[in-house]
């Protein structure tokens, strides 16, 4: 099996609107994916549909072999899974949080989720619901890494947390996939910490999957480039025009994507020139990207 | 997994489950006191059953309240957080349910025990009269049956999605307007009085209801 | 007016108007005398009874029996499940009381109005000439069964009302009551407060025999009740014929706990009967169910004999073969089983599942 998650023409709607719309996503084995997107572009229903908690109105989804949700359940054996929101029982302890969660999987680690609770600081006997936001993701990622999953799904497991606590919990993270080469899908819409971890980028907005690549493309691929004498983009233009701006008469600023060098000579064939290149952050590429994606004019980017 | 949904199960709903059954154990000898101070004096037969003849609808009362209240906090709990936590865990659906089901009607079972232990001791303190006896017993288990059949009904509502538990109450609301109407408009009360003997006697739903929840009879 | 009042009333009008001494032979023809106008005067209120309820409405006729109702009332088809009754209820007397339970329905005169009151406008069905003026509610559409149920009941009233001992027995009991009347009659014998009721019902046939006969003025109390019974008999007997003064201060005193009061109050009450018409219009019936097709034939012909001697004579039987078959019979009716709640628990246990199944339908956030 080479892809851990496969998920093809997925369409899904909460009202008469389709929210969801012809999505098409693929994570490799070993991956960490990174699933980028803004608020409300459909991230956290993407996760539920694809955990067999929603139910598609079209397309298929495919996780660890196991067709959803019709075997999810088999599925989630092997996921570990923390949502956007606390979703553990309240009115448990840790200790027992630990001891509910661990009768349902197997493989539970207890040193494991024992060695994690000391490293969090968490106290066996404090109640769920008197945890403070940050104790509450740290306890979710507990679980969640104690059942020695092969894919850990994390939607915003991050979002909220205060530094100290953010890097405590990507630390763990990241640990247990050096040591696992488990996949991780983490949704995210804090782009510099996907850049840290990600190895896979999947970007979301309006419904609709805008960009799937890997990391290393997303990073060094989009350019900004000052373009004068602009020639016409056509199909046969070696990369995505993501935006285009005029800046002057004679200049035009253009945001582009999958860029190498070797395309200065499209431009000196025809008859236009660059004069510079700019690299763009991550939060930038993602942003033109975004751009990209709402304005129509411009050229289809996947 | 059951042993973990029981305990969550028990978790929430002890203090419930504890005031039930101390109320269960101690009704039945209120109505002894009641009795005690006979106006016939002396325990007759008549007074013995007249006092303890409101026993049984008050019992009724509270089967239906345990088994509302067995499914209620579960509920909440689960419904707090959107049932994202037992849609996550790698079991169908309906196992969860199943479980989730089975764990409050165990803890049914214990107001019936108190109810019994109640009854029993009632009826050692009581001098019955030669002509009737108690059954002490067959009031637990109808207790039970009660509750459970109320958990049950209760517990299907709540775990129905919203828009399908609607549908179904809304289906007996109008079922129930149409057959009224129908008994109104053509005078064929028979109708109405034979859906309602069909759900009050066996084998229907309600039938446990209307048996006899007598602690002491002939 | 009952019938007995009125005629009490004109025997003591007759004898208020004797102008002279009159002898037992002559005051006997006077008394049947009055009974006859008595009778005439009866008839002729049924008859206004029967004009300001039906008015010129025909009715139907059904062999020997004619029922009276308004037009506007009943449908034709309600009319038809009617008749069909009452061929259905008499049928039944046939079969199980022969000619003699037949001709007690045979001649009924019977009216059908519709109660106007309540949403459902149910109609009723009474005997237009009983002197119990009896009345059952009859669902729409007329269901033949319940009219022959109400033939069969009001056949029993008929019985009561030609035998006069049975009247005094059995008052106008249902003369058929099913089992959940007998865990009603087992109940009510459990929790009497004579004591005689209380033996029978523990299975002293001689104590039902006692019950049996109703309390008259001159019945020994001691037959019926024990000591302890007699605050029970004070708190429930009918006001005697002393100052109020005396009655009230006594009664008083007994309901207060003092025994002495009790026991002296007794002896001038008349009490209430602490066994009432149902049960014994359930032995009748058990006779007349033992007697098969000649039981109501028999009855009849024995009707000065006292009445358990006639029911017993009705049943083909002795007396405590009689009552020990009525007692088992009763007793049946509420006798429990470790097998009774079989069927409740397996029941319960299937709707539970069906219940559980609606709940595991699949759901989603």
């Amino acid at each position: 099996m080479t892809d851990v998650i496969r998920i093809r023409d997925l369409a899904w709607r909460a009202g008469r609107e389709f929210a969801i719309r012809e999505l098409a996503m693929t994570v490799p084995t070993g991956a960490i994916y990174g699933f980028l997107g803004p608020n409300g572009s459909g991230k956290t229903t993407t996760i539920r549909l694809m955990l067999g908690m929603l139910p598609a109105e079209d397309g298929t989804i495919e996780v660890l072999g196991h067709s959803v949700p019709r075997y999810a359940h088999r599925a989630l054996e092997r996921i570990g899974y923390v949502p956007e929101r606390l979703h553990l029982y309240q009115g448990l302890t840790v200790d027992e949080s630990i001891r509910f969660h661990r009768a349902f999987y197997k493989d539970f680690d207890d040193a494991e989720a024992e060695r994690l609770r000391k490293r969090f600081a968490l106290r066996e006997d404090q109640l769920v619901q008197r945890l403070s936001k940050g104790e509450a993701g740290k306890l979710m990622m507990l679980l969640a890494l104690s059942q020695r999953a092969e894919l850990l799904v994390l939607d915003e497991p991050t979002d909220g947390l205060d530094p100290v606590i953010r890097r405590e919990v990507l630390g763990a993270l990241v640990e247990y996939v050096d040591s696992r080469k488990a996949t991780v899908f983490i949704s995210s819409h804090l782009v510099h910490e996907q850049e840290r971890i990600c190895d896979w980028v999947g970007v979301m907005d309006g419904g609709r999957l805008i960009a799937e690549l890997p990391m290393q493309e997303f990073r060094s691929g989009i350019k900004r480039l000052r373009v004068s004498q602009a020639p016409p983009v056509g199909d046969a233009t070696p990369f995505a025009l993501l935006s285009r701006e005029s800046l002057n008469a004679q200049h035009e600023e253009w945001v582009v994507r999958g860029w190498q060098p070797e395309m200065r000579e499209w431009f000196q064939r025809a008859g236009a020139d660059v004069r510079e290149i700019q690299d763009l952050d991550l939060e930038e590429s993602f942003v033109e990207l975004l751009r990209g994606a709402r304005t129509p004019s411009t050229t289809e980017i996947r | 997994m059951f042993g973990q949904i029981l305990y969550t199960q028990v978790k929430w709903s002890r203090t419930a489950v504890a005031i039930l059954s101390i109320v269960t154990f101690a009704t039945p000898a209120l109505f002894w006191r009641m009795v005690h101070e006979g106006f016939f004096g002396q325990n007759s037969a008549m007074e013995v059953m007249n006092g303890f003849e409101a026993l049984g609808p008050m019992l009724v009362a509270f089967a239906v309240f345990a088994g509302l209240l067995l499914v209620a906090q579960p509920w909440a709990v689960d419904s707090a957080a959107r049932h994202v936590y037992p849609l996550a865990l790698p079991l169908p659906w309906r196992k969860y349910v199943a479980m989730r089901f089975g764990a409050g009607a165990l803890l049914l079972v214990i107001p019936a025990i108190t109810l019994w232990l109640g009854s029993l001791l009632v009826l050692a303190l009581i001098e019955i009269p030669a002509t009737l006896r108690g059954y002490p017993g067959t009031l637990a288990l109808r207790y039970l049956l009660g509750s459970l059949l109320a958990y049950s009904a209760v517990f299907a509502l709540q775990y129905l999605s919203g828009r399908r538990a609607a549908h179904l109450l809304l289906g007996i609301l109008i079922g129930l307007v149409v057959v009224a109407l129908a008994a109104e408009f053509s005078g064929n009360t028979a109708l109405l009085y034979s859906v309602v003997n069909r759900l009050i006697h066996w084998p229907g739903p309600l039938a446990v209801f209307g048996d006899s929840w007598m602690l002491i009879d002939v | 007016m009952s019938d007995r009042s009125a005629l009490l009333g004109l025997l003591f009008a007759v004898a208020a108007t004797a102008t002279r001494a009159q002898s037992v032979d002559e005051l006997r023809a006077e008394l049947q005398r009055a009974e006859s106008r008595l009778g005439i005067a009866v008839a002729r209120q049924a008859q206004l009874r029967e004009t300001r309820l039906f008015g010129s409405d025909a009715g139907l006729r059904s062999g020997g029996r004619r029922v009276r109702y308004r037009t506007a009332d009943l449908s034709p088809r309600d009319s038809a499940a009617l008749s069909r009754g009452l061929e259905l209820g008499v049928t039944r007397l046939r079969e199980w009381y022969g000619d003699a339970g037949a001709s007690l329905a045979d001649t009924a005169s019977l009216g059908v109005t519709s109660e106007r009151r309540g949403a459902f406008r149910p109609l009723v069905i009474f005997s237009i000439a009983s002197p119990n003026f009896t009345r059952v509610r009859l669902s729409r559409p007329v269901d033949e069964e319940e009219v022959a149920r109400f033939v069969i009941h009001e056949a029993g009233d008929r019985l009561s009302a030609r035998t006069p001992t049975l009247r005094r027995f059995a008052g106008y009991s249902a003369m058929l009551p099913g089992p959940r009347e007998d865990a009603e009659i087992a109940r009510r014998l459990a929790t009497s407060w004579a004591a005689a009721g209380r033996r029978c019902a523990a299975g002293a046939i001689g104590a039902c025999a006692t019950v049996a006969e109703p309390i008259g003025p001159d019945s020994p109390l001691d037959l019926y009740f024990e000591p302890s019974d007699f605050r029970a008999v004070v708190a429930s007997a009918n006001r005697p014929a002393i100052a109020d003064s005396v009655f009230y201060a006594s009664r008083r005193r007994c309901l207060a706990g003092a025994d002495t009061a009790c026991a002296r109050l007794v002896r001038i009450l008349d009490p209430a009967d602490p066994i009432g018409d149902h049960i014994r219009g359930s032995i009748l019936t058990h006779a007349l169910a033992l007697g098969g097709r000649d039981g109501i034939a028999r009855l009849l012909a024995a009707r000065d004999t006292v009445p358990l001697a006639a029911l017993a004579r009705a049943a083909g039987t002795s007396e405590d073969a009689l009552l020990s078959s009525w007692h088992t019979k009763i007793y049946a009716a509420v006798r429990r089983g470790p097998f009774d709640l079989v069927v409740p628990f397996l029941t319960t246990f299937g709707w539970a599942a069906l219940l559980l199944a609606v709940a595991t339908r699949r759901r989603y956030l």
